[in-house]
C-alpha cells in the first residue's frame, strides 16, 4: 500500500509538481515528504489497530483455553477416570 | 465433548483435585505452572516429579498448541489448559498467570516442561518468597558455581542482557533469562493483567523493577535438556539479542501495570479499578474486560 503511491509516480514524474501547485506547496519536493508523513501516520495506525486485536485475540484465545478444561473438569467421565487414576496412585 | 454449555462462572473453586474436594480441606495456596508446547517424551515425568516433591501445590500444564501427543502424556487427574493455538511462551505463561489470578492462587511457580528445572529447588524458591522480602524469586544457574555449561553465543548473549539491565534500572541479576521463577500474589496479578509475547524474561525483570517491586535471584541447580528442542537457534539467538535491546530500551517509556507513577509501589486496589474485581469473600478475582467498543486497555 506504500508502494502504490511511489509506484504511480515514477510513471508520472511530473506528478509532484502538479499536486504541489494544486496546495501551493512552493518547493514540490515538500509535497513528497507530506505524502511520505502521510502513508507513515497511515501504517502506525494501521499497525496501532492490528497490535490492539493481536492482544484482545490472545486474550480470547487464554480464555478458551481455559474455559474448556474448566468444561472438561466437570464432564462426569472426566471425574471418574480421574479418581480411578488417583485411586491408583494411592 | 458435546456441544458447549455454560457451566458457571470462572471463579468457581474447579474440580481438579477430587480427592480435596470431597475432604472438604481448604484449596491449596499454590500453583504450579508448566507449559509445554511439543514435550510429549518429557512432560510425564516433570507433571509425575512435581507432583511427588510438592503434594501441596496444584499443577497446570498450559499446552501451547502442541502437534504431538502432549496433551496426552499429561495424567488425566491434572488441568490442562489447550490454546486454541500457538501464541509463544509468552502468551502460554500469561494463561497461566491469569488462571492463577482468576482462581485466588497465592503464589504461582513456572517450571518448564523440559525437565530441566528441578522440582526440589521449587521449595525454596517457594519459601523465599514467603518470608515476604521479594515479590518475585528467579532461580538463577550462575549465582553461585552449579557446573551449568552454556555455549560462548549464549554466554555473550546473557552478558549483554545483564549489562543492559544493569545500566537502565541498576539491578544486577546474574540470570536474567531464567524461566525458573516464583511469583507472589501482587506480580501474578501484573502478569494476568500483561506480560511480554516473545522471550519476555528478561523485560519483565526491568519492567517489575520499575514499577517497585522486589526482585531477588536465589541460586539453583538445573538439568541440561534431554529431549525436545530450545527454542532459540543461533540465528534466532541473535535476533532475539536485537529484539529484546530494543524492547529493553522501548521498557524505559512503558507502564504495562498499574503503578500511578513508575518507580513507586504499586497499590493492589488499582487493580480492582481495572480488568479485574476482587471478591470480598474469597479474595479471588472475576475477570471483567472493558465492555466492548469502549476504549483499549491502558497498556495497549
Amino acid at each position: 500500500m506504500i508502494g502504490l503511491p511511489f509506484l504511480g509516480l515514477a510513471f508520472w514524474p511530473g506528478g509532484v509538481a502538479w499536486m504541489a501547485g494544486k496546495f501551493n506547496i512552493y518547493y514540490p519536493t515538500f509535497a513528497l515528504i507530506c505524502v511520505s508523513l502521510f502513508l507513515f501516520l497511515l501504517v502506525f495506525e494501521l499497525l496501532t489497530i492490528v497490535s490492539v486485536q493481536d492482544q484482545k485475540i490472545t486474550a480470547l484465545a487464554q480464555l478458551v483455553g481455559i474455559l474448556m478444561e474448566k468444561q472438561r473438569l466437570a464432564e462426569p467421565e472426566h471425574r471418574a477416570a480421574a479418581e480411578v487414576e488417583e485411586e491408583s496412585v494411592v | 465433548m458435546g456441544g458447549f454449555q455454560w457451566i458457571g462462572p470462572l471463579t468457581e473453586t474447579m474440580p481438579q483435585r477430587h480427592k480435596h474436594d470431597n475432604s472438604g480441606d481448604p484449596p491449596r495456596r499454590y500453583l504450579a505452572i508448566v507449559p509445554v508446547f511439543n514435550e510429549g517424551a518429557s512432560v510425564r515425568k516433570v507433571v509425575n516429579r512435581l507432583r511427588r516433591a510438592l503434594p501441596d501445590f496444584d499443577v497446570i500444564v498450559i499446552d501451547d498448541g502442541s502437534t504431538d501427543d502432549t496433551v496426552r502424556q499429561v495424567p488425566s487427574d491434572v488441568p490442562v489448559v489447550s490454546l486454541p493455538f500457538n501464541l509463544g511462551i509468552g502468551g502460554a505463561m500469561q494463561t497461566g498467570y491469569r488462571y492463577a489470578a482468576l482462581h485466588g492462587y497465592e503464589i504461582a511457580v513456572q517450571v518448564d516442561g523440559d525437565g530441566q528445572h528441578r522440582p526440589s529447588e521449587v521449595r525454596r524458591l517457594v519459601d523465599h518468597l514467603l518470608e515476604g522480602h521479594s515479590d518475585l524469586v528467579v532461580g538463577s544457574r550462575f549465582l553461585e558455581p552449579s557446573g551449568y555449561r552454556q555455549s560462548p553465543v549464549r554466554k555473550l548473549g546473557a552478558w549483554m542482557l545483564r549489562a543492559l539491565i544493569r545500566t537502565l534500572c541498576g539491578l544486577y541479576m546474574t540470570d536474567c533469562t531464567s524461566g525458573f521463577r516464583a511469583a507472589n500474589r501482587r506480580v501474578i496479578r501484573a502478569f494476568a493483567h500483561w506480560y511480554p509475547e516473545d522471550y519476555p524474561e528478561p523485560e519483565v525483570v526491568l519492567l517489575l523493577k520499575r514499577a517497585g517491586y522486589q526482585i531477588t535471584e536465589l541460586p539453583v541447580r538445573m538439568r541440561h535438556r534431554r529431549t525436545g528442542r530450545s527454542s532459540i537457534s543461533l540465528m534466532r539467538g541473535v535476533f532475539y539479542m536485537i529484539k529484546v535491546g530494543v524492547c529493553l530500551i522501548l521498557d524505559m517509556v512503558r507502564e504495562p501495570w498499574p503503578t500511578g507513577k513508575v518507580g513507586q509501589p504499586i497499590n493492589d486496589e488499582e487493580y480492582a479499578k481495572d480488568d479485574y474485581i476482587q471478591e470480598p469473600d474469597s479474595g479471588r478475582l472475576r475477570w471483567h474486560p472493558p465492555a466492548a467498543g469502549g476504549s483499549p486497555p491502558a497498556h495497549v
